[in-house]
């Protein structure tokens, strides 16, 4: 699974920017691979002469402000300059069903000649695959572009007052979890986790957004939560870490981030024993940690979608872009590219139908 | 208050007295004005938009830019309740129920003159409150846990029973159907999709907006297109006089301020109670306790407007402070600020408190000092607002109706919110003329899924026990005795049990009774649907069907069998027990300058086919060209207006939506079918 593997290269280089310069190459090379088999180099000219003074809509998915319209207002700022051509873009909100319904309408309803993009939340990569109701397109069609960040280590956050001290204590004794919804994250977590590794979280759902959900925690209404990440755990309730309010005992994700490893905290992953259990919970984590997919609609000029995948490429490793998201974005700078999510998403699609129909199973709560 | 508290506060003068600072929250204030007088854009997106300029700015400055809007958006928003009965935000429902009778008596001016100077009195008391409880905050916060929050908003409920009037019965069941529009959608307990229809518009549930604007606005716009008047009909008033007079009575009424200002900033802490409730709940509270309110209250008494408003502009003191103590938004525009949060590197938590408390100050000047420049601008103005209620029909009625549709659609920006705006509209017209109250609808329909929410929360955690729980107790214990106390004294203006059941004899039904027949099938078919449901999906839904069903039944024995003693008037005029009554209906009503029944469905028909073609213009040619067409064939065929007023009028709202909806909002518009047909025609805007 190439998306894995550079993952846990690039994560034990540590600072996901100091990393670029080999990941540029790759990453360029790739591209490179590709524009050439795609055919010849004329090819970029007619791609320029077709976005040459047109305007580029870009279809977001997530509700005006916010952190993921930060991100976008960034990116298509400097997106603009890499794409041949040089359209202009225009970013227009269609909040709604998490993401999904902006999905259905660039993939089914709006033009495919590449003058709309869409930028998506990444649960929708396998929500087709989790067969969740309301889902209008099959994402092996659809043309990923990449993904220009990706989200921090998620954990299994704890009051130490809690009934279970550790992971291994969570397997023995029942504590409750707090959730917005039977289909949040942190929900799909808690059931995929008592499934594989026998703990006995307890789900309480109903908290309205994660910031509700911590306030609980620090009230003592729960024992913990589930999906939080690290690196906002330290900046906003570092306080409570450092009092021994807290603590956190568990990492949530494929590759482990060397300061919760350094303090003992164990991968969830290693409790779990079965192979096939192991690749459910990588894809899982793994879309999360993909944060928001940039995608053109089916049945777009393979030329364009070359043009565009290199753009985004070229964006996220322009240093401008990166010197602006440093200073002002929470997001770390970090490219998955199209190919690598088609990746991500066939090996998804390879697991045998009786595995994920279990999976679809526990993470809906059927007896979970 | 500490000596460092203090200093800080006093420290935060300093800061947002930069010159600079004080420019960008006036700018702030202007924009806010703006968004709150339009009906549709409200906070939420009007913060969205500013928000990317504030990436740039240093904190203080940016965070007084984002105050300045959201602290003026319940003072603009006044502005088109009180002149048009279309609240401009969700904020000031309540403030058309007495507000738009104040202008339909001549009174715009001295309601509007009312309305800013109860505006700017509880913005600044929700500022001091929370520039005063500052150290208090995190302690405050902590106390409120999930059955902390569910007694709350089984406090907001109860305020159903006042706000239906001499309806209870019928007030009770629009409550219910309010809940049950509050869980269409997916549901957080089992992630089930509840009567989604199948359609992606409907799983995260009914937008708010189009539900208040069809609720509110349209049942008031369409009263206004067919009785074909003008809104105000006494054209001789001084508006000046009227504004001193306004002024007064909000002085005079210093104690309903400070008490509307209490429940304004206390609610507006509690995450999820917005500013679609707060109003009601104020304005429910002065019904309950202001001297004569019951025989006024609904037909233009300046309290109502007063209460409403002086609540809904504390409610920013109060909305920063779950926001500024622990980072949990107190409304959905805090969130926006939180994001504000991020990129200036400011951590919401104890550090607000200890090291950034000059910041938290200059938050709650910015708070202060946005509600005075506000206040003031919309004083200044206020003539010439009061001046458009005197226009004819013909003018207001095409160009209101138009942004109203656009301001809906900006919702989720899709034909599912034009379509919930219809339905809505209708059904708030019907229950307008049929005499049902509205506001329990809206309270039912903003608290529902916040119950359904808390109570599983409260009940997986706590069992029964929460109730033991000091504050939950106090606030159970006020709940019940509020939804009874109403309940109670209209039996006893019955004349007690007794007499109503001397006079029960055979029913007799009259054809407005149409309505308690669509319901019960409605709501019969609603609990059989729900049947098969998990049970933590359905266990809401089905108790709230029952109920209603209940009450339906309850209400319609109640009319049909003692109405013996009652003349048979027209049968959708009055289908109510209109007996000597000193109590009323708590509700705007439709009055008819005596225009019989046929005629006024005539004109309400004529009226929906207007709004038909409407809806087939935009599906045809886009929505700013129908807007220009609508307003220009409205102004044409209805009153023959003349082509030079009529064309700059057109042109100037054509532009105006163009401007601020494509442009500043850049909206994603339907397609249309000439757009669809020739592909170049789309370089009109929204075609």
């Amino acid at each position: 699974m190439e998306f894995l593997k550079r993952l846990t290269r690039n994560r034990t280089s540590k600072a996901s920017s100091g990393s670029i310069g080999r990941r540029t190459v790759m990453a360029a090379t790739a591209a490179t691979a590709m524009a050439l088999a795609m055919g010849p180099a004329a090819q970029a000219d007619e791609v320029a002469d077709f976005y040459a003074g047109k305007t580029v809509t870009l279809i977001t998915g997530f509700p005006p402000g916010g952190p993921a319209q930060a991100s976008l207002d960034v990116f298509i700022e400097h997106l603009q300059n890499h794409i041949p051509g040089n359209p202009q873009i225009v970013a227009r909100n269609m909040p709604g069903a998490g993401t999904l319904r902006a999905a259905n309408y660039v993939f089914n309803a709006a033009e495919k000649d590449g003058t709309v993009i869409g930028l998506f939340s990444a649960n929708i990569l396998l929500a087709h695959l989790w067969e969740q109701t309301g889902v209008e397109f099959d994402p092996r069609e659809v043309n990923w572009l990449g993904s220009p960040t990706r989200r921090p280590t998620a954990i299994a956050l704890f009051r130490t007052d809690a009934p279970a001290k550790t992971f291994e204590e969570a397997m023995q004794v029942e504590t409750n979890i707090g959730s917005s919804g039977a289909g949040a994250s942190s929900s799909v977590y808690a059931r995929l986790l008592n499934a594989t590794t026998g703990t006995k979280f307890n789900l309480v759902l109903g908290y309205e957004g994660n910031p509700r959900i911590l306030l609980a925690l620090e009230q003592g209404e729960i024992h913990g939560q589930l999906g939080y990440s690290w690196a906002s755990l330290k900046e906003r309730q570092g306080h409570l870490l450092d009092s021994g309010a807290w603590h956190v005992i568990a990492q949530l994700a494929i590759v482990p981030e060397p300061e919760l490893t350094e303090m003992g905290v164990p991968m969830a992953l290693d409790y779990v024993k079965d192979e096939m259990d192991k690749r459910i919970m990588r894809l899982v984590f793994g879309v999360e940690e993909m944060s928001r997919p940039y995608a053109l609609p089916p049945g777009v000029p393979a030329d364009r979608v070359a043009a565009l995948r290199q753009a985004v490429t070229d964006t996220v490793n322009d240093p401008a872009y990166i010197a602006v998201v440093q200073a002002k974005l929470p997001d770390p700078v970090f490219l998955t590219t199209g190919a690598e999510i088609d990746a991500f998403i066939a090996d998804a699609y390879s697991l045998p139908q009786e595995v994920i129909d279990n999976a679809i199973r526990i993470m809906s709560g059927d007896n979970g | 208050m500490d000596f460092g508290t203090l200093q800080a506060a006093w420290d935060a003068i300093g800061m947002i007295m930069d010159p600079m600072r004080l420019l960008m929250l006036s700018a702030g204030v202007l924009i806010g004005l703006v968004v709150g007088i339009i009906p549709g854009i409200g906070g939420l997106a009007g913060t969205a938009l500013i928000l990317p300029f504030t990436f740039t700015m240093d904190p203080a400055t940016a965070l007084a830019f984002l105050l300045g809007l959201g602290s003026v958006i319940t003072t603009g928003d006044s502005i088109p309740a009180i002149l048009f009965g279309v609240p401009g935000t969700a904020g000031s429902a309540a403030t058309v129920v007495d507000g738009y009778p104040m202008t339909k008596k001549g009174e715009a001016g001295r309601a509007l003159a009312a309305a800013y100077l109860s505006s700017l009195l509880g913005g600044l008391f929700g500022a001091a409150l929370l520039g005063l409880f500052i150290p208090l905050l995190r302690p405050f916060v902590l106390l409120l846990g999930s059955p902390e929050l569910l007694a709350m908003t089984l406090f907001g409920i109860s305020m159903v029973s006042v706000l239906s009037g001499s309806a209870p019965l019928r007030g009770l069941v629009a409550a219910c159907l309010g809940i049950l529009f509050a869980m269409v959608g997916s549901n957080p307990q089992t992630g089930s999709l509840r009567r989604t229809l199948d359609l992606l518009y409907l799983y995260d549930g009914l937008p708010l907006l189009p539900v208040v604007l069809g609720i509110f606005a349209l049942p008031e716009l369409f009263d206004l297109a067919i009785s074909r008047t003008s809104i105000a009909s006494n054209k001789h008033t001084d508006t000046r006089s009227g504004m001193a007079q306004g002024a007064r009575d909000v002085l005079k009424n210093w104690w309903l301020v400070i008490r509307s200002g209490c429940i304004g900033s206390g609610l507006g802490a509690i995450p999820g109670i917005g500013s679609a409730i707060i109003d009601w709940v104020a304005y429910g509270h002065a019904v309950r306790t202001e001297k004569g309110a019951s025989e006024t209250f609904g037909k233009g008494d300046v309290r109502g407007v007063i209460a409403s408003e002086s609540a809904n502009n504390a409610r920013e003191g109060g909305v920063l402070v779950p926001t500024i103590a622990f980072g949990v938004p107190g409304s959905a525009a805090m969130a926006l600020l939180l994001s504000a949060f991020i990129v200036h590197g400011i951590v919401p938590g104890p550090a607000m408190l200890t090291t950034n408390l000059s910041l938290t100050y200059t938050m709650v000047w910015s708070v202060a000092i946005a509600n005075i420049l506000g206040a003031g601008l919309c004083f200044a103005l206020s003539g010439q607002f009061a001046k458009l209620a005197m226009l004819r029909y013909t003018i207001i009625f095409p160009i209101v109706f138009g942004i109203t549709f656009i301001g809906a659609y900006s919702a989720s920006r899709s034909w599912g919110d034009i379509a919930t705006l219809l339905i809505f509209g209708v059904l708030g017209w019907t229950m307008k003329r049929l005499k049902w109250p509205r506001p329990p609808l809206i309270l039912g329909f903003v608290l529902g899924s916040l119950i359904e929410q808390n109570l599983f929360v409260t009940f997986s955690i706590y069992g029964f026990e929460w109730l033991l729980r000091p504050i939950v107790a106090v606030v159970v214990i006020l709940s019940v005795i509020g939804f009874i106390r109403p309940l109670v004294v209209e039996l006893r203006a019955e004349g007690g049990i007794r007499e109503m059941a001397r006079q029960i004899s055979r029913p007799r039904f009259y054809p407005g009774d149409i309505l308690y027949g669509v319901l019960i099938v409605l709501l019969v078919a609603m609990f059989v649907t729900a049947l098969p449901w998990q049970t933590a999906a359905r266990t809401g839904p089905l108790f709230v069907c029952g109920a209603a069903i209940l009450c339906l039944v309850a209400s319609l024995a109640n009319l049909s069998m003692r109405r013996s003693s009652t003349h048979g008037d027209d049968a959708l005029k009055s289908p109510t027990v209109e007996k000597v009554r000193r109590s009323i209906h708590m509700d705007l009503t439709a009055e008819d300058d005596g225009m019989g029944n046929a005629h006024t469905m005539h004109r309400a028909g004529r009226l929906f086919a207007w709004v038909l073609a409407f809806l087939a213009c935009v599906y045809c040619i886009g929505m700013i060209p129908s807007v220009f067409a609508f307003v220009v064939l409205f102004m044409r065929v209805e009153n023959r207006e003349r082509w030079s007023l009529v064309l700059p009028l057109a042109l100037g709202v054509a532009l105006f939506i163009f401007l601020v909806f494509d442009q500043v909002l850049s909206f994603p518009w339907p397609d249309s079918l000439l757009g669809n047909l020739w592909p170049a025609l789309r370089a009109i805007p929204s075609v």
